[in-house]
């Protein structure tokens, strides 16, 4: 039998059927991840009254802009109010929770500090026993009397043990000993170590668990739902939720919606609440693809075995 | 590259010293000012619903009469429609303090001790207030045998209606006379359906229960319903009731005929009041609604209705909107006063439920209690009635006529007072079994209801797996209890 020459390419790629076979596959997950957000988009670039007559279409019956303008003038106030609010509490926030994360991370993945076992127990029995939500609301609204503060958006997401652990394990596997005695044979003191030589090396892993923190800030709603009465410290995300919440409530109690809509605002359409969605997730979308190239890296280095 | 890092660095240090301070300062300026103040004299009431507008305004005049009267002030937190369930079983369970709140969850939380015992306060600081309540009201709000609600004297008793949108009717000249149950609706909804066949004939969506001549002790989600045409001593799965039934298949038909929209069971969309997107819908009417007036002034245009239930004073509407002290309040006795003071005093009320006098309303010249609205009442400037005070003191717009007042006092005697006004079901042997029936209940609930599923086929199904979700020994637990109810 003659033997098949053998490049390196084939050796590392699959044969043409499976290549295409998984392309595909790829393909259609990626389509069913797109979808329904190219679907949202429709939707709030619909008219009201094709929405009602036809149902919803990828391609809207009607073309309206209804949706936006509606935003920008009955609520102009209230939107930008709260996306200003997001921003400050995902960047304050996002900046808060790396730095802590990092140096929490930092200190238990060196093999010199003494209560290394007790702080990593510490931090994995808050990751896998949550305390619910009352005893959570008990603390940061009684006793830290955070209620009706931003602060009550960012200290409760200020540590994230998962982050924490993660990090550990990027530190031990990207930062040797031996680089960390040579800057210390060098002269360098410990908070030098850790700016100069330890987090430039970690940078990818701190993106990555920026990111996490970044997209879980922009996310919250729950915290606002909890903590927050004044209006003026609404996020993007919970002003969505209070109007999806208030529509939901209203269909399921059909039968007091007379009596229930002479105190009702005028909740905004379907094309409109769409357009909401629309702008609370296009800058978090738009942010993405800057931080991918760390994000990829610092991800896979979690978890790769020397 | 160095500077690079640098100006972030600095960059980052800027704006987090500046968020620091900046909303330190803000939260420390309100600890020190207005909290310390707020405990001593300023009474917190947690209320579901948005935030008016005009609030400010609006409560700086009632607190002025408020103030006068009982000496302190009322502060007023919203809590979203959609929220409010959420947030206050938290604030209850967190055991935070607060004064007033509207109920939510009632009876269990009264029997955990939520909330302020009231059988005795109310009569003693609310004494005008509670003698205009209507006897349902306390019967109906009576947990094993105390009062822990201040209700608001609004809808007592309530009919289901089907409402018809007039400019339809004009338009294709259809007669809704001789409508009194859903079947007779349906050869104009088959006249309608012909000429609009893009329109909503029949406008339901998710959560629409099709209803009959029934109360159901623990809601109308569950299959306990008493018969109220039959024998009102026993409880019934209604899904059995041969009633019943026949209206379940009046709504597969009107289902398979397209009267009803294709996707209604798992359908949130709304048909607005205002809108020409719905031909018929349900809705719920009392004595305070005066015939179709509230409902078509909430639509701004005609609106007329036809009952097909009987009225009926239920556990529900008496405990529609009820208001509770909280027992971690230190001022209840206050707290009550200032209930009382809102359900009886017809100048604080009034001026909260429409509106700011002279701006949005007037009294007409000559005539007792009524009034004429202005430019200034707005959607969002004033508060719902149903769920701020007695309806009765409330001042009514010229169009409601002294012989529709007589009319809805005569009616409110007249109404049918529910067998199981004020029984309470207690759970708590029954806990696995409930929650099973609940699950089964999801599954089929909106298939039935709005006639998406054959009842001839369902039911049976559904019959079967209540059976194996423990229904008997809650049916039999419940019956139990029921006989004991009746006997007090």
């Amino acid at each position: 039998m003659r033997k098949k020459p053998v490049s390196k390419v084939a050796i590392r790629s699959f044969n043409r059927p499976v290549n295409l076979f998984f392309n595909v596959l790829i393909a259609v997950f990626a389509l069913s991840c797109v979808l329904p957000f190219l679907f949202v988009v429709a939707i709030s670039l619909t008219k009201e009254t094709a929405l009602a007559a036809h149902g919803y279409s990828f391609w809207p019956q009607e073309f309206s802009f209804f949706g936006y303008t509606y935003l920008f003038d009955q609520m102009q106030e209230k939107i930008f109010q709260a996306l200003f609010v997001t921003v400050i509490v995902t960047v304050v926030g996002t900046l808060i929770n790396s730095t802590a994360t990092s140096l929490y991370a930092y200190v238990i993945s060196r093999s010199n500090f003494p209560f290394r076992r007790f702080f990593t127990v510490f931090c994995l029995i808050t990751m896998l026993f949550s305390p619910g939500m009352v005893a959570n609301y008990i603390v940061t609204a009684n006793l830290l009397q955070l209620k009706d503060t931003i602060w009550a958006l960012i200290l409760p997401m200020a540590v994230s043990p998962f982050n924490i652990i993660v990090m550990r394990t990027f530190f031990k596997r990207s930062v040797s000993d031996s680089i960390i005695e040579s800057a210390r044979i060098d002269g360098a003191s410990e908070m030098r170590i850790f700016i100069q030589i330890v987090l430039p090396l970690a940078v990818p892993g701190i993106a990555t668990i920026s990111l996490f923190a970044a997209l879980g800030y922009w996310n919250d709603w729950f915290n606002a739902l909890l903590y927050i009465q004044k209006d003026s410290l609404v996020p993007l995300q919970y002003l969505l939720m209070k109007i999806q919440n208030n529509i939901q409530y209203l269909t399921q109690n059909a039968g007091a919606s007379s009596q229930l809509s002479g105190g009702m605002a005028a909740i905004p359409g379907e094309s409109a609440r769409m357009a909401i969605v629309v702008i609370s997730t296009l800058p978090i979308a738009i942010s993405y693809p800057f931080f991918q190239k760390y994000f990829v890296k610092g991800l896979t280095i979690g978890g790769v075995k020397e | 590259m160095k500077t690079w890092k640098k100006v972030i660095g600095l960059s980052t240090a800027v704006v987090l010293l500046g968020a620091l301070t900046a909303c330190g300062g803000g939260s420390k300026e309100k600890t020190d000012g207005s909290s310390k103040k707020a405990d001593e004299n300023t009474l917190m009431m947690y209320q579901i619903g948005d935030k008016p507008d005009n609030y400010d305004a609006l409560m700086e005049v009632a607190n002025k009469r408020i103030e006068e009267k009982t000496g302190v002030k009322l502060n007023i937190q919203y809590i979203g429609w959609g929220d409010y369930e959420k947030k206050m079983s938290v604030i209850v369970s967190s055991g935070e303090n607060y004064d007033i709140a509207f109920a939510d969850n009632y009876v269990p939380n009264a029997q955990k001790g939520a909330y302020a015992d009231l059988t005795e306060l109310a009569p003693k600081f609310a004494k005008d207030a509670y003698d205009q309540l209507d006897e349902a009201y306390i019967k109906g709000n009576l947990v094993d045998g105390k009062l822990y609600a201040f209700p608001v004297n609004g809808n007592v008793y309530s009919q289901q209606v089907l409402t018809f949108n007039k400019q339809y009717l004009d338009k294709y000249k259809l007669s809704i006379d001789n409508i009194k149950t859903y079947k007779d609706a349906e050869s104009i909804l088959k006249t309608f359906h012909e000429k609009e066949p893009t329109i909503a004939a029949f406008a339901i969506g998710q959560g629409f229960k099709a209803q009959g001549d029934f109360d159901f002790p623990i809601g109308n989600g569950y299959p306990f319903a008493v018969d109220l045409n039959g024998d009102t001593k026993k409880i019934i799965n209604q899904y059995e009731n041969k009633d019943f039934m026949d209206v379940l298949k009046t709504m597969h038909k009107w289902y398979q005929a397209g009267y009803i929209p294709s996707d209604a069971s798992t359908s949130n969309t709304e048909f607005p009041l205002e809108g020409n997107t719905w031909f018929v819908r349900q809705e719920t009417q009392g004595p305070y609604d005066y015939g179709d007036t509230i409902l078509s002034n909430a639509a701004g245009q005609e609106l007329v209705s036809k009952a097909f239930t009987t009225p009926l004073k239920s556990s529900d509407q008496a405990r529609m909107a009820n208001f509770v002290v909280s027992n971690t309040s230190k001022n209840k006795e206050k707290a009550v006063e200032v209930l009382g003071q809102i359900n009886s005093d017809p100048e604080l009320l009034n001026g909260l439920v429409w509106g700011i006098e002279g701006e949005a309303w007037e009294k007409i010249s000559g005539k007792e209690d009524k009034i004429k609205l202005l430019d200034g009442y707005k959607p969002n400037t004033h508060l719902p009635a149903w769920n701020t005070g007695n309806n009765k003191i409330l001042y009514t717009q010229d169009s409601i006529t002294e012989d529709m007042i007589k009319e809805r006092d005569e009616s409110i005697a007249k109404a049918e007072t529910s067998p199981i006004l004020g029984f309470n079901f207690v759970t708590s042997n029954v806990k696995t079994e409930m929650s099973n029936i609940a699950n089964v209940m999801s599954q089929y609930l909106d298939g039935l209801n709005t006639g998406t599923v054959d009842p001839e086929e369902t039911v049976p199904k559904l019959k079967e797996a209540l059976v194996n979700a423990g229904y008997d020994k809650v049916m039999t637990e419940m019956q139990k209890q029921y006989d004991e109810f009746l006997k007090k």
